[in-house]
């Protein structure tokens, strides 16, 4: 045992009340907001229902339409159930979807990422009685099923963010040329691809309006931020100055805030990009991004999860839902990042 | 018994001695078994609808693809070396055929053997440098699978790409050719058939266990350490193949992004199955038995209701307490004891 007047015992005793004091002089840096369902599961006018919400990708922008789904979910007294492969994975999703048929559920939710892979999948839900509608990814030819879908229109996103990124680039770099680097952080994703595409058109449309010559560039990012960080260094050490904006077609502008800010660069291009997780709100406060496009992701999960509601009763048949391509600026960010705020 | 075969038995369970009791506990696929067993039941009380026949199926039908390149991984590990680029290896080979189909016109016909011969080719190649230029495996295999990840998009320009609508060639390889019974489990079930043949009863299978156990005893032998190797490789690689065919068939595309971390679960199946990463142990039924678990754990959390990220925390625990559970029962079965 310890003598406490030894000097041993007296430097244990002195750290620990050292320790103990620093401790408690750090605040607590708990956030509010977050936390699962705001509504108490239980009764409801469809108690009982078994409701599977099957993603592809289980990335951050998927929080919110998980929570939109499951506060509908809960206010219908409904069973919900949220699954998905942890990274973009079609066989495992379409096995995924096979495994939430045979739990016998009355409705599910899937996104449908391409045209063919899971469409055995819906048919035999639909054989078999279970009510499905789609969300965030459709596909081109969904309405064959004569199934509801409720989502963006990707292209026509891609468009508005292709002209407001060359709207920044000139208002941020005053040149007229350069080259706007359009950001993908999965290729082979089509709801990207397509994102990809109308951005292209967006600036293509946008020169012709305005006189300029912005070309573009595709660049392969990641969802990993040092992965994403060291190729965007890579682009733009590449390009020697040339680079005049960055329009990423999901939440990967947040990489290039974040890589701006660090080589102390921001400001100098034009930046932009879509969904309005956390990190991008944050980056849109302190003007590392200049505009970001919100698909209403809590929609997604809510309308979704109502239009099947109305499917079960009174059995109104689901039809399609556009939610949108919000922009969200320095102009409306402090209203947009309370409102996401409980998503966070 | 020749040389050769004496090398391979020091390195392979005899289960073919004593009363079928004996045989069962001496089995090295025991511990697998046992904890397949215990999944099983506590799925069948647990889970609703987990024993319904669609449900079973639709879990064999789950597990054909990963069983299938799981089993020629498992000679890949038993012989001591390991490829991670099956998953990319996969995506490509899926690419490759819906591009040769519908951009070339190549009749499908001729694109699936060409799509199982590129297969080949890749793990020849990896082989080849692995055991020329004495490169881990694991380095060679990590660079293709970002090579091979890269050639999918590239060949893909990053889309989905429709496969065949030849419906002979689907009904071949994902159709029903017995009521609920998908064609992909019978493809599974004679690919490990084979696949345990060869490895159990043919001098090739003698010669995995040898090289993977002792490389240096065996090279004593006579037995062409590298050439078997490479062999493995060249397998690992065309049943990836075969896994591409039977999946553009079964889903109608080759998305490029296909098989993306499909390596961890191969891997995972192999080793649960009981085979040693240091090579020179495993067998395909324990493979298979890997696989029939991972995939039952994958199916039985949906059922159990259970949320998505919790089915990743859940997932990795039961793997790891179906090894333990394994190498428990392993240790106290008889043929660990001589």
């Amino acid at each position: 045992m310890t003598n406490p007047l030894s000097r041993r015992g007296l430097l244990i005793g002195g750290g620990s009340i050292a320790g103990a004091g620093l401790l408690a002089g750090c605040a607590s840096e708990k956030e509010s907001g977050g936390g699962g369902s705001h509504y108490r599961k239980g009764d409801g006018p469809q108690k009982g229902k078994k409701v599977i919400f099957v993603v592809h990708d289980k990335n951050p922008f998927f929080a919110p339409v998980q929570r939109g789904f499951e506060d509908f979910g809960a206010l219908m007294g409904w069973k919900t159930q949220f699954i998905g492969p942890p990274a973009q994975d079609v066989q495992k999703t379409v096995e995924l979807q096979a495994s939430a048929l045979n739990a016998k559920p009355d409705g599910v939710i899937f996104t449908r990422i391409d045209n063919s892979s899971f469409d055995g999948n819906i048919r035999n839900a639909l054989a078999g009685g279970t009510k499905v509608i789609l969300s965030n990814t459709a596909g081109d030819d969904y309405q064959k099923f004569g199934i509801g879908f409720v989502g963006q229109d990707f292209v026509s996103a891609g468009q508005v963010c292709g002209r407001q990124i060359a709207e920044y680039a000139k208002k941020r770099t005053g040149r007229s040329s350069g080259v706007i680097v359009c950001g993908n952080f999965a290729p082979g994703s089509s709801a990207l691809e397509q994102r990809v595409q109308g951005i292209k058109q967006g600036i293509e449309a946008s020169n012709k309006e305005n006189g300029t010559s912005y070309t573009t560039e595709v660049l392969v990012t990641s969802t990993d931020e040092s992965k994403a960080v060291s190729s965007i260094d890579a682009k733009y050490t590449s390009r020697k100055g040339g680079i005049v904006g960055w329009a990423m077609a999901a939440f990967d502008h947040q990489f290039v805030a974040t890589w701006a800010k660090g080589k102390n660069l921001t400001g100098k291009f034009g930046v932009g990009g879509f969904d309005l997780v956390q990190p991008v709100l944050d980056a849109v406060k302190d003007g590392a991004i200049d505009f970001s496009l919100g698909q209403n992701p809590y929609a997604q999960g809510w309308i979704a999860a109502a239009l099947l509601a109305e499917e079960f009763d009174p059995g109104y048949p689901a039809r399609y839902y556009d939610t949108g391509a919000e922009v969200v600026n320095a102009s409306n960010i402090a209203a947009v990042a309370k409102r996401e705020a409980r998503f966070s | 018994m020749t040389l050769q075969q004496e090398i391979a038995a020091a390195y392979r369970v005899d289960d073919s001695a004593g009363t079928p009791l004996r045989r069962l506990l001496g089995a090295r696929e025991f511990g697998v078994f046992a904890a397949t067993i215990v999944i099983f039941v506590v799925c069948a009380i647990g889970a609703d609808g987990f024993l319904a026949t669609d449900n079973l199926l639709s879990i064999a039908q789950q597990i054909a693809i990963l069983g299938i390149v799981a089993t020629g991984m498992t000679f890949l590990v038993i012989a001591g070396e390991i490829d991670l680029s099956v998953g990319s290896l996969h995506g490509f080979l899926a690419v490759e055929l819906a591009w040769l189909v519908t951009k070339v016109g190549v009749p499908i016909g001729t694109a699936a053997p060409l799509a199982i011969l590129t297969g080949a080719a890749v793990g020849l190649v990896n082989g080849l440098i692995t055991t020329k230029f004495k490169i881990p495996s694991f380095v060679v295999t990590l660079a293709a699978l970002s090579v091979l990840r890269g050639a999918a998009l590239l060949l893909a320009n990053g889309v989905p790409v429709r496969g065949s609508r030849d419906s002979a060639f689907i009904g071949l390889v994902s159709g029903t050719p017995l009521p609920h019974l998908a064609a992909q489990v019978l493809w599974l079930v004679a690919i490990v058939a084979i696949g345990a043949y060869v490895l159990t009863k043919t001098k090739f299978g003698f010669d995995v266990y040898s090289v993977g156990g002792n490389r240096s005893a065996a090279a004593g032998a006579g037995i062409p350490a590298d050439r078997v190797k490479i062999s493995c490789f060249a397998l690992t690689g065309a049943l990836t193949g075969v896994a591409s065919v039977i999946l553009v068939g079964w889903l109608g595309s080759a998305n490029p992004l296909t098989g993306n971390g499909f390596e961890l679960g191969v891997i995972a199946a192999v080793v649960v199955g009981g085979a040693g990463l240091a090579g020179g142990t495993g067998s395909l039924l324990g493979t298979l038995l890997g696989a029939v678990i991972t995939g039952v754990i994958t199916n039985a959390l949906v059922l159990f209701g259970v949320d998505g990220n919790w089915q990743q925390v859940a997932t990795g625990a039961l793997i790891l307490a179906a090894v333990m559970l394994n190498q428990l029962v392993a240790r106290r079965s008889p043929h660990r004891r001589h």
